[in-house]
């Protein structure tokens, strides 16, 4: 025991040094940025509405760089052709697919256009075009005249261009588009010529790259890196961060009238946009990613011991995950700490018999769980059943993932030569606990093991499929631990007590903000964006950690209105 | 330039003198015949995961000269009939080298998956490969359409590094198409049966469609100075659609069409679906009879297919398998992924049952390069087909010795109806002397991709060593 803790004192001491090291290396970063940044752009006001560059760093900073052409991910382009031109059967679901950086597939670095996409946007433009003059009303929807009106055409292009591109056209797009839009009658299978002449408009903005990416065109106007972002790209940067689609009328009407010049501006649509229904969609795409409830998908358990798992568990697991942070963030508390130890679910007949609760009906509906039982996303059936083994629970699963996703603790991969097979039940190795302690009791693994293990344990009252059970094994489960982080140990009995006491952890709650920055940027976060980072979590931690307050926050930083030109 | 004529040529050729005559007979005129080694030499790579039953997969008996009779009652036994177009070396070891003897990145998984075809480390992070893979290099170098390889996959993808095996540079990984129909319409012609009027409109369309594209990007491009990163990404993009513009009908030496019915039977599919395991078998040959086509029309000069995902795979179900658990469960002998669970009695004959399959699959895709003519032979002598696995057995996760079969000679660049030994050693299983990365090289001057200095290509990867198997060479 005198050993263990010796042990602990060790690690911690190692984590703190780690912690220290990176807050070195954040200051450096805040140096950098105000090297890159001449003084004198700093306090005279010129490069702001007067206001703060960002309302929680005091410091001259930039932004960690991104890329000036941010591509759609295949979500918010289904989104963008539905608020667009109603088109409503996701067309993007089947393009190729992202691949993941941090587990998050919006990462800008990883949205490039190769071959295979290119031709996908295509049969998609060409499809949504010849669905568009074979539906008469959907198209006149999208004109804002009468056809037979002298110019009409003209002004077609000027309107639908602009909400295509997200900012007025410039003369020669505009140009340009009136010759596309001749060049279309014709050349379609029905519609007349000003309606083949509409289609032929949609089809080729559809695979613009004015369309494709969000752009930011915006240049320095002074000498520093630091570069604002106008209006229109500020909308954008609104509209896809908060709704996954397109800006709406107002967010363009603000632009246009410099409302989102000012933080204050971009605050107020902010705070409008997080009210309305298109909300939802980040919020859920977020925590499916960050909750990985794709590990759900195809996920198989042993028949012999849980013969009631099968598809239709495993999507109302993946239903329940999404729509309780949904519910929590919208319709609810909205704290992180309701997200942690919320006992709402929405279940239907299947999931409720996994929580031994009484069904609402077979169509799901929403029911309060025993508070001694479950608290929040931790203890669902669709994280405890993604994070076990086929034939039993998985500490090392569950607890990776606490310290990962949850307090963004940097632990590698086991190395190669790694024994991944836990020693049978035998002897004194009765519980899953006592196999998954020696197993990793060798002092080539226990340094990190003793970061994963403890939280793990803490789930052991839950089974491979998230049911509560007492025994395992024939023996009484200890669910009791200490989780040790760089920021304090917690001492914890059980999944629920762990949970409680992670919701109210700082460094649980710095995690999920640097989750959701990384979401909501569509980047990695660098050394540039500590000093935001430490400044919005400790309005965070003021607020009583409101997760809308925090969309809000988020669009207040110099990351979110401005841009890093370093290197152009 | 030469791009922009051609597609000039091309829509000349549908509005002009050319109506009435069969589409893609009347764009492209056919390659004139030519002796054996003018012949367009590919690169396939057919991938699998999991690794093998190693004590039945190799040919019984000697090295030297393969027989029909070195095969029974091995894996390889389908394979029986294309005996003599085999070369199967022994002794070929990954790199960088698993179990962490290299001390780069990644669990074994990752590395097996990461580093096969690219030679490359796992990048700290994302664990995507340092480096461009072997297909792409071939493609980049070698397809005059611009196009980059053809990748395509069967069954779920994973969005990490288990799900990829080609990369088109750092950190850029390819993602295979897995569903059969958005692969074939990516490339097929529009056929002689289509209307020429209705071409003609199409033809039109994306013209006008790939004017205002290209005005944009220039747009773009000309609008600001632009980082070196951004730079390239608007690059490749405009590149793949320039892709797009000569893609319209293939000047291949056929059509690039299916028979109608097939490709009937693949739109038909349900898109719901294709990630099943119920699918898998039938998908892998719609995938294999695309693939085939890409490669005879003149798509493509590489192509991989990769079935399933490191650590992963379907439950098989058919062809006279009955397993009640997925393919790295088996892989390991064990009931659960995670090997959490009890041993699974009589796996060996199941991860045999298994390799056999994947050998009567990859037959499959023999007879399909085989049943093409070109020059004076079959396509399949213009390729080499290559069958590599992301371990050499499952259980150990072991990367020596590695399971590889290759198929073609590649216009007689490598010498078939062998079976070798490439390593020194006495014991094929070590990592003293036989790095894959040879072999990858070995893929680049067999298909005609040549060094700067136009000889042949030194050495591909990071890892490894430079030159060739010189023992597989005709």
């Amino acid at each position: 025991m005198g050993q263990d803790s010796d042990n602990h004192r060790g690690l911690r001491r190692a984590l703190l040094v780690g912690g220290l090291a990176l807050c070195a290396g954040c200051y450096g970063g805040r140096n950098d940025g105000a090297e890159a940044n001449p003084e004198d752009d700093g306090g005279d006001g010129s490069m702001d509405d007067g206001g703060a560059v960002d309302a929680f760093c005091e410091e001259e900073t930039l932004p960690g760089r991104i890329s000036r052409f941010v591509r759609l991910t295949h979500g918010q382009y289904d989104n963008t052709v539905r608020d667009l031109l109603g088109v409503t059967n996701n067309p993007g679901q089947t393009f190729i697919g992202d691949p993941a950086i941090a587990g998050f597939t919006n990462n800008a670095a990883q949205l490039r256009v190769n071959d295979p996409l290119a031709r996908d946007y295509r049969r998609a433009a060409e499809e949504i075009s010849a669905g568009l003059v074979a539906d008469a009303a959907r198209l006149s929807a999208l004109v804002p005249c009468d056809p037979s009106a002298a110019g009409c055409f003209s002004e077609f292009v000027a309107d639908f261009g602009r909400r295509a591109y997200r900012r007025p056209l410039e003369a020669s797009e505009q140009a340009q588009l009136e010759a596309v839009f001749t060049a279309g009658a014709g050349l379609f299978d029905g519609g007349n010529d000003f309606e083949q002449g509409v289609a032929m408009v949609v089809e080729a903005v559809l695979q613009s790259p004015s369309f494709l990416y969000r752009s930011e065109l915006s240049t320095a106007d002074g000498e520093g890196a630091l570069v604002k972002l106008d209006g229109y790209e500020v909308a954008s940067r609104l509209s896809y961060m908060l709704w996954n689609t397109m800006p709406d009328e107002e967010l363009y009407a603000a632009a246009e009238a410099g409302e989102l010049d000012t933080a204050e501006g971009v605050q107020e649509h902010a705070r409008r946009m997080i009210d309305d229904d298109r909300a939802a969609d980040p919020i859920e795409d977020f925590h499916r990613q960050w909750l990985e409830v794709s590990r759900l998908s195809g996920l198989t358990k042993d028949p012999d011991l849980y013969p009631e798992f099968g598809e239709s568990l495993v999507n109302a697991m993946e239903a329940e995950s999404v729509a309780f942070a949904r519910n929590v963030i919208l319709d609810g508390e909205g704290t992180y700490a309701a997200l942690m130890t919320g006992t709402e679910a929405w279940v239907d007949d299947e999931l409720a018999a996994i929580y031994g609760v009484p069904s609402p009906g077979a169509t799901g509906g929403w029911v309060q769980l025993p508070a001694a039982e479950r608290a929040g996303f931790l203890t669902q059936p669709g994280f405890l059943a993604s994070h076990a083994y086929f034939a039993g629970t998985s500490p090392i699963h569950r607890g990776v993932f606490v310290q990962r996703k949850v307090l963004c603790t940097d632990i590698p991969d086991p190395p190669g030569d790694a024994d991944l097979e836990l020693p049978p039940a035998d002897g004194e190795l009765v519980t899953t606990r006592d196999r998954v302690a020696h197993h990793t009791s060798p002092d080539a693994c226990v340094g990190c093991h003793s970061l994963i293990n403890e939280p793990g344990y803490a789930f052991e009252g839950y089974d491979a499929i998230g049911r509560i059970r007492t025994e395992d094994n024939g023996a009484a489960i200890d669910a009791a631990g200490t989780l040790i982080t760089a920021e304090g140990d917690l001492t914890f009995d059980g999944g629920v007590d762990l949970a409680t006491q992670l919701a109210a952890h700082p460094q649980a709650q710095r995690c999920y903000l640097t989750q959701w920055f990384r979401y909501a940027s569509a980047r990695q976060e660098t050394d540039l964006d500590q000093c935001t980072l430490d400044g919005l979590h400790e309005a965070m931690v003021a607020g009583g950690y409101d997760i809308r307050e925090m969309l809000v926050n988020l669009t207040q930083t110099v990351s979110f209105r401005y841009r890093n030109a370093e290197g152009e | 330039m030469a791009k922009a004529t051609t597609r000039r040529n091309f829509l000349r050729g549908i509005g002009g003198v050319t109506l009435g005559l069969p589409f893609l007979e009347a764009l492209a005129p056919r390659r004139a015949r030519a002796a054996a080694e003018d012949q367009p030499r590919r690169f396939i790579a057919f991938f699998e995961c999991n690794g093998v039953e190693m004590n039945r997969f190799f040919p019984n008996g000697a090295y030297g000269a393969l027989s029909a009779g070195m095969l029974a009652g091995t894996a390889l036994e389908p394979l029986v009939d294309y005996v003599g177009d085999l070369c199967i070396p022994r002794g070929i070891h990954m790199v960088p080298r698993g179990f962490n003897r290299d001390n780069t990145p990644g669990d074994d998984h990752a590395k097996g998956m990461v580093h096969k075809l690219t030679a490359q480390p796992c990048v700290d992070g994302s664990l995507f490969a340092a480096g461009i893979s072997v297909d792409q290099e071939i493609a980049n170098n070698l397809n005059d359409n611009g196009r980059p390889a053809l990748n395509l996959h069967v069954g779920r993808r994973a969005d990490n590094q288990l799900g990829f095996i080609s990369y088109y540079g750092p950190e850029q990984p390819a993602v295979g198409e897995n569903n059969p129909w958005n692969a074939y319409q990516d490339f097929v012609g529009m056929g002689p049966d289509v209307d020429p009027q209705v071409i003609q409109r199409l033809v039109a369309r994306r013209e006008s469609v790939i004017d205002l594209v290209e005005e944009d990007f220039a747009r773009l491009k000309g609008s600001a100075s632009l980082s070196a990163d951004d730079q390239a990404k608007l690059d490749m993009h405009l590149t793949a659609v320039r892709g797009l513009e000569i893609g319209m009908g293939d000047a291949g030496l056929i059509p690039c069409m299916l028979d109608p019915q097939r490709a009937a039977e693949i739109e038909g599919l349900n898109p719901d679906t294709i990630e099943s395991d119920s699918e898998f078998r039938t998908i892998g040959r719609m995938q294999m009879d695309v693939l085939a086509l890409a490669i005879a029309c003149g798509s493509t000069r590489a192509a991989t297919l990769q079935w399933g995902n490191g650590a992963g795979g379907p439950i098989f179900t058919w062809d006279g398998m009955n397993h009640q658990y997925n393919h790295h469960k088996l892989s390991h002998g064990n009931t659960a992924d995670d090997c959490s669970g009890g041993e699974v009695a009589g796996y060996e004959d199941m991860l045999f049952d298994i390799d056999r399959w994947f050998a009567g699959e990859y037959l499959y895709l023999l007879q399909r390069l085989a049943s093409y003519t070109e020059g004076d032979g079959r396509l399949l002598d213009n390729c080499v087909v290559a069958w590599m696995n992301e371990l050499t057995d499952g259980r150990g996760h072991n990367f020596m010795d590695q399971p590889i079969v290759l198929a073609g000679s590649c216009c007689n660049y490598f010498r078939t109806g062998q079976y070798l030994k490439v390593t020194a050693q006495d014991n094929p299983m070590n990592d003293a002397d036989a790095p894959h990365n040879k072999l990858l090289t070995m893929f680049l001057n067999a298909t005609g991709v040549t060094a700067p200095d136009g000889g042949p290509v030194q050495n591909f990867g990071a890892y490894g060593e430079p030159g060739e198997f010189d023992m597989l060479k005709a």
